[in-house]
């Protein structure tokens, strides 16, 4: 037996379904702008302009323009005090509002220009 | 009658008074300051790697990557630190007293305290795991599975640590110490960059990876190797066939990538191999709080990384939580219900149309032919080293008399490794040979280039016993 088909028979069983959940466990607590290889090149960091909730979406404004960017459920959403009191927490959806400064790490969508936001940070003032 | 001779009491008052008056030889002259001819990106992240402590707890990345015992840690290593080593920051720094590292489990079986899944619940979600050498990383981080769940991206899924993502951002090397400053780092458990440690620069970032990547092998093997032993070529046999060992399919030429073919991907990949499932664990008998660790992933899906198998026989106790202290006992893990009733023990067992079942000679064959591979791998970075000194040149920045001494304990795990299998008994002699000159080395600085030149024609021979 090949060592292709030996792995070819032993695929499923190997692999079992998991849920697409990016293990997280420092990037809450690195501030906004820190990420290694990530912040602004794979994120935004920007002030919200909007906030759409019906179509859960957040539009972010940042020198170079604005871009719309879709937030699942799954999307962490993190409170960052680094630069306030206290120390950083999780947050929800709940916490984007318009006005906020945000990083958003996002990943392009399969088709077309639009982006999902994998993680957003929101800079905590006080 | 015999005659009185003047002349020899007066010859020998000669010699006798001659003697009293004669110098010892002068002192051989120190050597020249040595030359600098590494990568200074290198030495700048070996450096950083030993000495930085990011304004934390006092740790640093060498704290449990210690180079003098093979950029890793282990009981008895730890059992030799003083109490104010930082590795013991949770016994004596109150702030980190809970929940951020467990100093038993730490000082009998080597283990380190993640908190994998987040720093949300420190009392209840964490991981205790072994220190992982960090030797042939350039060899062993490339992944590119077919499940890319994980991944940083379309094109980058770099596995680091045990469960393959250790790193924050991007998820490499690169990023790798910005999660190690945060997890381990701290100086209290609010984790806050800026004020419990500063997070390393992109310079740094760049450094420290520089360094990282120089470790060790840069290139896997090509098995097999013309070795000498019997045991050792048997263990060897053992090890690449598709019938017996197996063990090729995951840790392709012994390294930590799977063989080309794979249907699971490329490179160095996940796998549940059901360490967590062993019964009698060490760490659990010690009665102290330790949970399941579920792997890859927040939940985990159960797989961990594959570590390389040249640098294992000296960087044990094995398996990311410590729980076999043996090389033997990590051979005969895959004979064991854990790994059979695994997922990749099931895949093995299907693909192949049976588990592994290796009789006790044939796990000790395999180990003798991973204690050899270490062994030439020890004589190789001994090499490097002792070659190094002998030409009075820095490497990565240390001096010589540095390398020599720490050449010293590479010396004793490639014996240590040999013995403890009872593998080439001539090659040991030389090693003994090697070490008393490289002791000699170290102590002695005016002959150090000498002798270091000396020790690696002893090393070459102790390899010519072992392969070729």
């Amino acid at each position: 037996m090949s060592i292709r088909s030996l792995f070819c028979l032993a695929l499923l069983l190997a692999f079992p379904a998991v849920a697409p959940n990016a293990q997280q466990a420092t990037e809450m607590y690195i501030p906004i702008g820190a990420s290694p290889g990530v912040s602004t090149i794979t994120s935004i960091i920007g002030k919200i302009a909007a906030v759409d909730e019906q179509n859960r979406t957040i539009t972010v404004s940042d020198a170079s323009g604005t871009a719309t960017v879709a937030v699942p459920d799954e999307t962490p959403v993190w409170l960052d005090r680094s630069k306030a009191t206290g120390t950083n927490q999780r947050g929800s959806a709940a916490d984007l509002k318009a006005g906020l400064t945000v990083e958003v790490k996002y990943r392009e969508a399969a088709r077309g220009s639009s982006l999902t936001a994998e993680w957003i940070k929101i800079e905590m003032t006080n | 009658m015999k005659s009185f001779d003047l002349k020899r009491p007066a010859a020998l008052a000669a010699i006798i008074a001659l003697s009293a008056c004669e110098q010892p030889p002068p002192p051989e002259p120190l050597p020249p300051p040595p030359k600098d001819v590494g990568n200074p990106l290198v030495t700048k992240g070996r450096e950083l790697f030993f000495k930085e402590t990011f304004n934390g707890n006092g740790r640093t990345c060498g704290t449990c990557h210690r180079q003098e015992n093979n950029l890793t840690i282990d009981p008895a290593f730890i059992a030799s630190l003083p109490k104010d080593d930082p590795l013991f920051v949770a016994e004596f720094n109150p702030a980190l007293a809970q929940n951020f590292e467990n100093p038993k489990l730490m000082r009998q079986f080597g283990l380190i305290l993640e908190n994998q899944d987040g720093f949300g619940d420190l009392a209840h979600k964490f991981n205790m795991r072994g220190v992982p050498h960090v030797f042939a990383q350039r060899v062993s981080i490339a992944s590119n599975p077919r499940n890319r769940f994980e991944c940083f991206s379309a094109d980058k899924c770099p596995h680091t640590g045990w469960s393959g993502d250790g790193a924050p951002g991007t998820k490499d090397l690169r990023a790798f110490a910005v999660g190690a400053v945060t997890q381990h780092f701290t100086k209290t458990l609010n984790r806050k960059a800026g004020v419990d440690f500063r997070l390393p620069t992109e310079a740094e970032l760049d450094a420290l990876e520089a360094y990282q990547l120089s470790e060790g092998r840069q290139d896997d093997l090509k098995l097999p190797l013309p070795l000498k032993s019997a045991v050792a070529a048997k263990g060897q046999e053992i090890f690449n066939s598709p019938t017996q060992g197996k063990c090729f399919f995951c840790h392709f030429n012994a390294g930590a990538n799977v063989a080309p073919g794979s249907p699971f991907g490329e490179g160095n990949l996940n796998f549940n191999t059901g360490v967590e499932n062993l019964p009698d664990q060490p760490e659990d008998l010690a009665g102290e709080p330790n949970l399941k660790d579920d792997g890859l992933g927040s939940p985990g899906d159960g797989t961990f990384n594959t570590p390389s198998l040249v640098e294992a026989a000296d960087t044990g106790p094995f398996f990311h939580n410590n729980s076999v202290e043996t090389i033997e006992g990590a051979v005969a893990f895959y004979n064991g219900d854990a790994f059979s009733n695994s997922l990749a023990g099931q895949a093995i067992s299907r693909g192949a149309g049976k588990a592994i079942n290796l009789d006790a000679t044939q796990i000790v064959a395999v180990a003798a032919f991973l204690r050899t591979i270490n062994a030439l791998f020890n004589i190789d970075e001994l090499d490097e080293m002792l070659g190094a000194v002998a030409r009075n040149e820095l490497l990565d920045g240390e001096h010589p008399q540095d390398v020599a001494r720490r050449a010293v304990n590479d010396i004793d795990d490639a014996i240590s490794v040999l013995e403890g299998g009872g593998l080439h008994p001539d090659s040991v002699q030389d090693l003994r040979e090697a070490r008393y000159l490289t002791l000699e080395a170290a102590t002695h600085p005016a002959r150090r280039i000498r002798l270091a030149a000396h020790a690696v024609k002893v090393l070459h021979r102790a390899k010519s016993h072992i392969v070729g």
